[in-house]
């Protein structure tokens, strides 16, 4: 890391190139940490940040620099920045930055360009980078003129992180990083959280559906954790005694184990949660927006329930699902002004038998299996390390049977669903979170799309633990294939991985390798107390499957289980 | 279902593109368009009519969450068989030194 020098100190004035100025606005937003990976049109802001306090760590591929950023971002709450080189260094931040924008996570991508009198020439590594991140991004700039840098800055840090979060991008032409900022000044624009506007008639609205309703469901989501709602929302579920659901971005509001827990819905979610969901007579939806993993054909959602729907984005309530009472505005006040008690002890009874009788529960099959090591890893770490999934039947695994402490803990390609998304977002993670363990739990095929994050991993020595559940199979479409295509398999084979374990030590990583159920305990225990990185290989049998099941277009009630596909 | 939009938005770089980008991607296919550039106030002033069996207040809402709308205002809703206002463009053409 680079040691801190006098020009760098927050505040200061005096003249200045554009690329030292962004290093200073770095500063003074509080940006202790860059995700980046040098190139042509960079250069003048890796020279700058020679200088400065910034830990600047360099990822291995731009993507991996975009899911570091975002995984930072998601297991802090702050801003996550990545940095990235035109033409190829910004069109591998895409992805990345894709992700966040679908799972509104607050992010700043500073991408070099060519130099102004290039732009539209096809110039060497140019591409029109501020038109293709526009429908991924929550705003793109191109700064055009150097005295235009200290504005778009400032804007950037502000839409980043007030309101719905998501990712901005700013497109830095190369001569505007090295052209002269005269005496500028540098001021902190922190973000500002929206204030409610919501009315106290509407509020009442909803108390009065809430008083007359006999079967009532909270479904949660991932505006609670964005709207900094914990709390008030656990303070909302003791008071008032309504079960709760949540969609996969919501695990964790509520703690796994507690009584009114009714865990995920949805495609995987458990039987009993979509049960309660199509009996309700009230859904109370928080920080949602009805996607269609949450609720299969949407005609037939929840038919019986009144809606009432609390979002800071007032373009997702009624977005796909109208609501009889729209709360648009701050989740946490709107909560706090719902929070009544009500006697709902015959519902609560109803709700918690369907949870012990058709509850997520642990499959009979031979070896090894992701329910039974997820329930395991979960009782392990009592739900208190930080898990960044990839994308297919072990992220499933892991939403059922990992019961989080809190969300924040939960780091999940919900809305992209991105391949590839865990290993680097678990390095963010780890560096926002130095004193918490954080695992990337992996299947083989999500692994293999960013697996060069190991050097990452092995550079700068993070302690944090790889789990790989190899089914030699893209299994989640495996599953598919069989449920939906009559067991035509296609193009799903990866028997041919290699050996993980190897792969792992050459990067410096130690690696253990399981297949048998009796040395799951010991072998998470060892891999948890091995100081530094380290990588488990956990053989399971490609044909297990995620029960249960809703297949794509069908309602929530012709859930599918194991028995019965 | 066709109707209108008056938007006023500023005039950074791509901003048309964004308003058109979501137009579409929410399901809204364009009928006419007319643009103003109003140089002294860093203003595009913008006349849109769009149609689709979606819901108007689904592309307003989304529209309106775009950073740099300055105001956003639905005209109205007409029936699919209402004839479309017919408006005079004049073509100029701008000739400068090379």
């Amino acid at each position: 890391m680079a040691g801190s020098g006098p020009a760098f100190e927050a505040g200061a004035s005096r003249e200045m190139n554009g690329a030292e100025y962004i290093v200073r606005k770095l500063i003074s937003e509080g940006v202790d940490t860059l995700f980046g990976y040098p190139g042509g049109c960079v250069m003048p802001l890796y020279d700058a940040l020679l200088e400065s306090p910034i830990r600047h760590i360099l990822c291995r591929h731009e993507q991996g620099t975009a899911f570091a950023a975002n995984g930072y971002a998601r297991s802090s709450g702050r801003i996550g920045v990545c940095l990235a080189t035109s033409g190829p260094g910004a069109t591998n931040l895409m992805t990345g930055l894709a992700d966040a924008y679908m799972d509104s996570v607050p992010m700043v991508a500073i991408t070099g360009q060519v130099p102004t009198a290039l732009i539209g020439t096809d110039a060497f590594q140019e591409i029109d980078v501020l038109g293709m991140s526009l429908p991924i991004t929550k705003q793109s700039f191109l700064v055009q003129a150097i005295d235009e840098l200290p504005e778009i800055l400032d804007q950037a840090f502000r839409i980043a992180l007030e309101g719905r979060p998501g990712p901005v991008l700013v497109d830095l032409p190369k001569d505007i990083q090295l052209a002269t900022l005269s005496e500028p000044t540098i001021p902190h624009l922190s973000g500002e959280r929206i204030s409610n506007t919501t009315t106290p008639a509407q509020w009442q609205q909803a108390i009065e559906l809430m008083n007359t309703s006999r079967r009532p469901i909270i479904y949660g989501g991932g505006g609670i954790l964005l709207g900094d709602a914990v709390s008030p929302f656990r303070q909302f579920v003791e008071t008032t005694g309504i079960p709760a659901v949540f969609s996969l971005k919501g695990l964790g509001a509520l703690p796994g184990d507690h009584p009114l827990n009714m865990g995920m819905l949805g495609m995987h979610g458990s039987v009993a949660a979509n049960q309660v969901v199509q009996e309700a007579d009230l859904l109370i939806a928080v920080g949602v927006r009805f996607d269609d993993r949450v609720t299969g054909k949407l005609s037939r959602f929840a038919p019986h329930a009144q809606v009432i729907h609390l979002d800071i984005d007032p373009a997702e309530i009624g977005k796909l699902r109208q609501a009889v009472c729209a709360l648009p505005g701050d989740i946490k006040q709107s909560l706090k002004a719902l929070t009544i008690k009500l006697n709902l002890l015959d519902w609560q009874s109803q709700c918690l038998e369907r949870l012990e009788q058709d509850g997520f529960a642990l499959p009979a099959q031979d070896g090894i299996t992701g329910p039974h090591f997820m329930r395991l890893l979960s009782q392990t770490t009592r739900g208190q390390a930080i898990i960044s999934c990839d994308v297919g039947q072990h992220q499933m695994w892991v939403a059922q049977h990992y019961a989080f402490d809190h969300p924040r803990k939960h780091l999940t390609s919900g809305g992209l669903g991105a391949m590839g998304f865990g290993l680097p977002a678990a390095i963010g993670a780890q560096l926002a979170n130095s004193e918490i363990p954080v695992i990337n739990v992996a299947g083989d095929g999500s692994f293999m799309m960013n697996a060069q994050e190991l050097a990452t991993i092995g550079r700068y020595r993070l302690p944090t633990k790889i789990i790989i559940l190899d089914n030699q199979a893209l299994g989640m479409v495996r599953q598919q294939q069989s449920v939906c295509y009559q067991g035509r398999y296609s193009e799903i084979d990866l028997s041919d991985n290699p050996d993980f374990c190897t792969l792992a030590r050459a990067f410096g990583i130690p690696a253990q390798s399981i297949s048998d159920p009796d040395d799951m305990a010991y072998a998470i225990n060892k891999l948890l107390e091995t100081p530094g990185p380290a990588l488990l290989h956990v053989a399971i049998a490609t044909e297990h499957n995620v029960w249960p099941m809703v297949k794509p277009g069908d309602a929530n009630d012709q859930i599918i289980t194991g028995a019965n596909p | 279902m066709i109707f209108s939009l008056h938007i006023q938005a500023r005039s950074n770089p791509a901003m048309l593109e964004k308003i058109l980008q979501t137009t579409r991607v929410r399901g809204f296919s364009i009928r006419s368009m007319d643009v103003k550039s109003c140089d002294t106030e860093r203003l595009l002033k913008i006349h849109l009519t769009v149609e689709s069996d979606r819901p108007q207040e689904r592309l307003v809402t989304q529209l309106n969450k775009l950073g740099g709308i300055r105001e956003l205002t639905a005209l109205h809703a007409v029936a699919d068989s209402a004839p479309l206002v017919e408006r005079n463009l004049q073509k100029v053409s701008l000739m400068y030194p090379v």
